[in-house]
């Protein structure tokens, strides 16, 4: 009855258990768009906010439990590898997310939240200056004299966060090109929407978004003709088939890479990889997202897409290159610089905050690809950790960065932080603790970061690059050093100058959009002022400063929690 | 014979991104990001059939999905700042720089 020359399909060993912070994040995610559904408009926000947050906690939270127990494995057919660099990959991303979505569900610094209560209402129309206004529609937050606030925000907010903490959560466990690209879309597209959804300055959030989403379309797009090609010189779209066939290929050493099929396949491939997590000359579209974004979305873009990028291209990495590394470490070492002199160069000259935050994760960027380039345990183990150090570090910052405000908005101008040591002198120290840690001062997470990235690279022979690293960090240390210059030692009274200033609309930020006004930068004579943190932000400060400190006494806390032996399961 | 599809694919790719780069509608940059997908699934439709399994027309149908998930969120982010600003030229839209 059946051709016994076709063999019978098998269907492939299905192991639920090990992915199952996976399913409850991406579980959790749809329920939570049936509660947009089914839930009323009034209880909607508590409810999405406490299933996202015990969702990624739940996560979290098994995740280390089965780190800790060893629970490894292959499966769906070989196309998604839960090992110990998916398990690490996952905790410090889980561990990460959940001051990220801390800082989204703040509703004390922006009453209403910090994202629009109508994405849909165009910039400047009735709707639009309605929600801001506090005639409560549909039953807004009340406001602290009991008075309707401004309408609430789109609670559609923490759906998208959760799909795209799942895709951040598959990316690094895909062992298939099909799975890869399936989970760097997962997690691409619901950050695209959520960067157009600030509730000030929609329209620079807005063209945010558009820069995001164009530019990432067209590199996923790149990206997948490098999938195609690696299949057409494969034959298979199996991680473990490709390494098998780039490794036993007659010709290693000398020929291999060569192919041209193999060469472009990978080169696409890797460019993908490289702008999702923002390095080198593939960095255009983060300084525009990072500013236009709403903060509390930076945060968790700077954190956690940083985290799924570079565990993936850890698994990619390892994986395909050990064979032709002769070709690709030159290669990789040029980006690597390129992205550290960019970021410190060009960052020097940023006059807004976000910004120069953003140069700082380009900078960033390319620090943590020398780890990557290791192409050892020691070299996968420094990047998890220098990630972890860096995100905790980042997510402060940005979450600061939510407090200093002018008028209703936010105040990024750095002129505009000039003397927030007098006024707040709690939060300028917690700063400078971060820029340190940026800079990688000793006693701090960032410079242990430093040290096993750049021991585990010169362990690689990539003794040059560490030089030019070196180099790198002492430049960004000015410009770290610059911020720190400007809220402890430049008196306040500029601030208000500068505010005349662009009130008589010459100054540099006085830039209005016909249509729109006031929708934009918000431009006002109002004194700069620091919002005292609600307990949400207060909890993210402190844990922030707290890791930063801890693991910068302490490493071999995290260090030994992050040990990413080797080989990776495919 | 096969190999000509490929050519086909890639001229095809070619044609879509340089639409991308030069191109100033944000609808029209992003129809050529779709040229670029379709591309892409010719040429792993033709390697399939070159290798002989399936793998490749599998990655076919989910680009295909993925590219129609891309469409919702993308036309919704464009046709938002298209109402705030009475334009959908990338262009205009240039108020982050430096």
């Amino acid at each position: 009855m059946t051709d016994p020359s076709v063999p019978p399909i098998v269907a492939p060993s299905v192991d639920l258990v090990l992915v199952l912070p996976i399913l409850v994040v991406l579980g959790a995610a749809v329920v939570g768009v049936l509660v947009e559904a089914f839930v009323g408009r009034s209880r909607r926000f508590a409810v999405q906010a406490a299933l996202t947050l015990l969702t990624v906690a739940f996560a979290a939270v098994w995740t280390i439990v089965a780190a800790v127990g060893d629970r490894v494995g292959v499966t769906f057919a070989g196309s998604v590898s839960v090992d110990a660099l998916t398990h690490v990959a996952w905790g410090v991303l889980l561990v990460l997310a959940v001051p990220a979505v801390l800082l989204v569900l703040d509703r004390t610094v922006e009453p209403g939240g910090a994202f629009v209560a109508a994405g849909s209402a165009p910039v400047g129309s009735a709707g639009d200056r309605r929600q801001n206004l506090g005639s409560g529609a549909g039953g807004g937050a009340d406001g602290p004299d009991g008075a309707p606030g401004p309408a609430p925000m789109q609670t559609e907010v923490f759906p998208l966060i959760l799909f795209a903490v799942g895709g951040m959560m598959i990316f690094p466990a895909a062992s298939d090109l099909l799975t890869f690209f399936v989970a760097l879309e997962v997690l691409s597209l619901p950050l695209y929407l959520l960067c157009g959804l600030a509730r000030r300055r929609r329209l620079i959030s807005q063209e945010a978004a558009v820069k995001y989403f164009l530019l990432g379309a067209f590199v996923s797009a790149i990206l997948l003709y490098g999938i195609a090609l690696l299949y057409g010189w494969a034959g298979s779209i199996r991680f473990a088939d490709i390494a098998a066939k780039i490794a036993g290929d007659p010709g290693t050493g000398s020929g291999v890479g060569n192919d041209l099929l193999l060469l472009l396949g990978l080169a696409l491939l890797v460019v993908g990889l490289l702008f999702k997590a923002s390095v080198g000359p593939f960095h255009l579209w983060t300084p525009d997202v990072y500013q236009g974004a709403p903060t509390a979305v930076t945060a968790f873009m700077a954190a956690c897409t940083k985290v799924a990028a570079f565990a993936a291209m850890l698994r990619v990495f390892l994986t395909f290159l050990p064979p032709v590394q002769d070709i690709w470490i030159p290669v990789l070492s040029v980006i690597a610089v390129v992205s550290m002199l960019i970021g410190s160069i060009i960052g020097v000259a940023q006059s807004d905050m976000k910004r120069v935050l953003a140069y700082s994760s380009i900078a960033h960027a390319g620090f943590i690809l020398l780890g990557v380039m290791s192409l050892s345990e020691r070299g996968a183990s420094g990047t998890m950790f220098y990630l972890l150090s860096y995100g905790f570090a980042t997510i402060g910052a940005f979450a600061i960065t939510m407090l200093v405000r002018r008028g209703a908005g936010e105040a990024t101008r750095l002129e505009e932080w000039s003397g927030l040591a007098k006024r707040s002198p709690v939060l300028a120290a917690v700063m400078t603790l971060f820029l340190l840690s940026f800079a990688g001062i000793p006693l701090t997470s960032g410079f242990i970061g430093k040290l096993t990235v750049f021991t585990a690279a010169v362990d690689a022979g990539l003794t040059p690059l560490v030089v030019i690293a070196m180099i790198a960090t002492a430049i960004t240390v000015a410009f770290y050093l610059r911020v720190v210059v400007v809220m402890y030692l430049t008196p306040t009274d500029r601030a208000d100058r500068s505010a005349d200033r662009s009130a008589g609309g010459s100054g540099p930020g006085s830039r209005t959009v016909s249509g729109a006004p006031g929708t934009l930068l918000e431009t006002t004579t109002a004194p700069v002022s620091v919002v005292v943190p609600g307990p949400a932000i207060a909890i993210v400060l402190v844990v922030c400063a707290l890791v930063t400190l801890l693991l910068g006494l302490a490493p071999s806390l995290g260090l030994d929690l992050l040990d990413v032996p080797l080989p990776l399961l495919s | 014979m096969t190999t000509h599809w490929l050519v086909v694919s890639a001229l095809l790719f070619g044609v879509g991104a340089v639409g991308v780069l030069v191109r100033r509608n944000a609808i029209v940059v992003f129809m050529c990001v779709e040229l670029m997908l379709n591309a892409v699934n010719l040429s792993l439709v033709t390697f399939s059939r070159m290798h002989g399994n399936l793998d490749g027309v599998v990655v076919a149908f989910f680009v295909m999905v993925v590219a129609a998930a891309e469409v919702v969120v993308g036309l919704a982010i464009i046709m938002a700042i298209f109402r705030s600003r009475r334009s959908a030229s990338v262009d205009d839209a240039s108020l982050l720089k430096y």
